[in-house]
């Protein structure tokens, strides 16, 4: 006897999870599509929602009042830099203060590049953070903070496979782990296996390669140590590394550790620490362009580092995860039915995608050269809340752009209310360059208002 | 008994077959991690494909030549693409598709057990042949897995279930 939807774990599961079994009051939820997206995906109604718009807000939020919150967000790389001044600040006041909200902050990376862009910032900026290596992890984390009562706000930074996964046939088992946390102090990581190689790794490859080290049965070649936690003491425990390993394999963080670890080794060599120059090895190095290892990839790297012969690298297949919102079957129509009649040039801003669509742009702002160079006519298709977040940007163009625009806004994710307070903000600041229509007034209305005009924004 | 899947489809569809699949797993009392994931092809294109990898503990898919059991194309994808996908599968894989959604020389290499449906199938005749295919390599019986379309689209008489019933009879 089976009951539809139990044993089955993603993301948004394990976050409801979370709110259900440690009585989180309160889930913000940044305006941007992919934390939207999450967050649509978590069924449960004692928890209340807000939605951010500004970064600045969740800061007064969290002080408000005691209790407990989820915090929701998808940076694009441009707003790293200001979320991480954000934390500093979160972090630094709720060791100070007793009466604030006690909570978890999650960051969705959209793709590697914007993972490798947080986990750098969170080496400048000393804030500690959890790296989960599987979905599992994620729960790890926040029975870390709801159960052991010494932090207040724990940062989680998930790497886009971990978001894009579903496993079914499997159970979150919140007990073992809430009993782990009793029993021993929290480390940084894990340590499995009692080899001469030392292999190092960080977040999701790290359970990729925990895989292939069991089922190729490398446990007494290497010792794997798995980074979880990432804060100043990541040097310490480099320099530890560095210290008992002659040859040392990093895998997957070359972008984020790679200088860290030769200016760890050139030191230890100075002061007389070790008396061997280790060999550093980084994974990333085996391959021409690699974002997401497989099995494979993992077992070619480690079989080749032990000298355990060669594995076939051409069976290697180049891949890697995207977090993206594939177009619906209606809004794709809607969108034919404009590319017909108006015969403008279409692109989309990311994370919206669509195989048919040439011109995937990644922010506003190459949306903005792109059209005003282009000298052609454009549909341009973005999501509601991306356009929200670039208001200043959108002004610009409806104001520089010569030729004729239609951009039209999905909303998909958001609530009915949420929608139409993002629709009228963005009326009342473009009302005078742009016509401002709702898919509700009808398609053929639409079409033929948007016709008359030159510049037009249609939400969806 | 360990297998994996791979299906190139649109969302919509995948989200569907995937709400089945997922309690035709269960019911199997097995495991399954479903992924996606973007092939990169030689012209730097990319390619979406949904890997669902079936085994008694849960194990990521594999990423490498050779390791797909079933595949399902139903959408049209270039050659390029083609002949990507085709080094992921395992030799006398099953393959379901349409008409002209793949080039069939592509993929004679492996030997596959192609099964071609007619372009005006439906999404739900889509759906039922996949599922039928997979189902049956998870030793699910036909009742069972009528029950459990029936418990995931909370209806009884609909498109898919008689799809379905059309296509196990065969």
């Amino acid at each position: 006897m089976y009951v539809v939807g139990v044993g089955r774990i993603s993301i948004s599961s394990v976050i409801e999870k979370i709110i259900s079994r440690y009585d989180v009051n309160e889930m913000y939820v940044h305006i941007d599509p992919i934390s939207l997206k999450v967050a649509s995906d978590i069924a449960i109604e004692k928890v209340r929602r807000v939605y951010i718009e500004t970064i600045d807000e969740i800061l007064f939020r969290i002080m408000e009042s005691p209790g407990k919150f989820i915090f929701l967000v998808s940076p694009k790389s441009a707003d790293i830099c200001s979320l991480f001044e954000l934390m500093k600040k979160i972090v630094h006041i709720s060791q100070r203060n007793e009466n604030i909200k006690r909570g978890m902050v999650i960051f969705l990376a959209t793709s590697k590049s914007i993972f490798y862009g947080i986990i750098d910032y969170v080496l400048k900026y000393d804030l500690p953070i959890h790296v989960p290596m599987d979905i599992n992890s994620v729960a790890s984390s926040g029975v870390e903070l709801f159960v052991d009562g010494n932090k207040k706000v724990s940062i989680v930074v998930i790497e886009p496979e971990i978001i894009d996964m579903e496993i079914v046939g499997k159970e979150i088992d919140f007990k073992s782990m809430e009993s782990n946390i009793v029993d021993r102090p929290i480390t940084h990581g894990i340590r499995i296996g009692h080899g001469k190689l030392g292999v190092v790794g960080l977040g999701y490859i790290l359970s990729v390669a925990m895989d292939v080290i069991n089922e190729s049965e490398l446990n007494d070649r290497l010792t794997l140590y798995g980074l979880f936690r990432i804060d100043s003491s990541v040097r310490e425990e480099i320099r530890e590394i560095l210290s008992k390993h002659k040859n040392i394999l990093f895998l997957g963080c070359k972008k984020v550790v790679g200088d860290i670890v030769r200016s760890i080794a050139e030191d230890l060599i100075e002061n007389g620490e070790i008396d061997w120059v280790p060999n550093i090895t980084f994974a990333e190095d085996f391959f021409d362009n690699i974002e997401t290892f497989g099995k494979q990839a993992i077992k070619y790297v480690l079989f080749n580092v032990l000298g355990l012969g060669e594995i076939d690298n051409s069976m290697n297949i180049s891949a890697y995860s995207r977090i993206r919102l594939s177009l619906h079957k209606g809004v794709i129509d809607i969108l034919d039915r404009f590319r017909e009649e108006l015969g403008h040039e279409v692109i989309a801003l990311s994370p919206l995608y669509d195989r048919n669509i040439k011109s995937i742009l990644s922010d506003m702002f190459e949306v903005l050269n792109h059209v005003l160079l282009g000298g052609k006519n454009y549909i341009i298709l973005a999501h509601l809340c991306d356009l929200n977040l670039s208001i200043d940007m959108l002004k610009n163009l409806s104001e520089k752009f010569d030729g004729k625009m239609v951009i039209i806004a999905v909303s998909e994710y958001m609530t009915e209310n949420l929608r139409k307070q993002l629709t009228k903000k963005i009326s009342n600041s473009l009302q005078q360059s742009m016509l401002i229509l709702s898919i509700d007034d009808g398609l053929e209305k639409i079409l033929k208002k948007v016709k008359k005009r030159n510049k037009a924004l249609v939400v969806l | 008994m360990e297998y994996t899947f791979a299906f190139i489809l649109k969302e919509e569809t995948m989200s569907k077959l995937k709400e089945i699949l997922f309690e035709a797993i269960k019911s199997a009392r097995m495991s399954g991690v479903l992924q996606k994931l973007y092939l990169r092809t030689a012209e730097n294109k990319d390619q979406a494909v949904y890997f669902l990898s079936v085994s008694n503990v849960p194990s990521k898919p594999e990423l490498s030549e050779g390791f797909i059991d079933y595949m399902a194309i139903v959408e049209n994808i270039d050659e390029d693409a083609q002949e990507l996908v085709s080094r992921l599968l395992k030799s006398n894989a099953t393959i379901v598709t349409r008409t002209d959604d793949i080039d069939p020389a592509i993929f004679v290499e492996k030997l596959p057990i192609l099964i071609t449906l007619d372009k005006s199938k439906n999404e739900a005749e889509v759906i039922a042949y996949i599922l039928n295919g997979i189902t049956k390599m998870l030793s699910l019986k036909k009742e069972s897995v009528i029950k459990i379309i029936r418990s995931v689209i909370k209806e009884d008489n609909t498109e898919l279930i008689e799809a379905y019933k059309m296509v196990s009879r065969k």
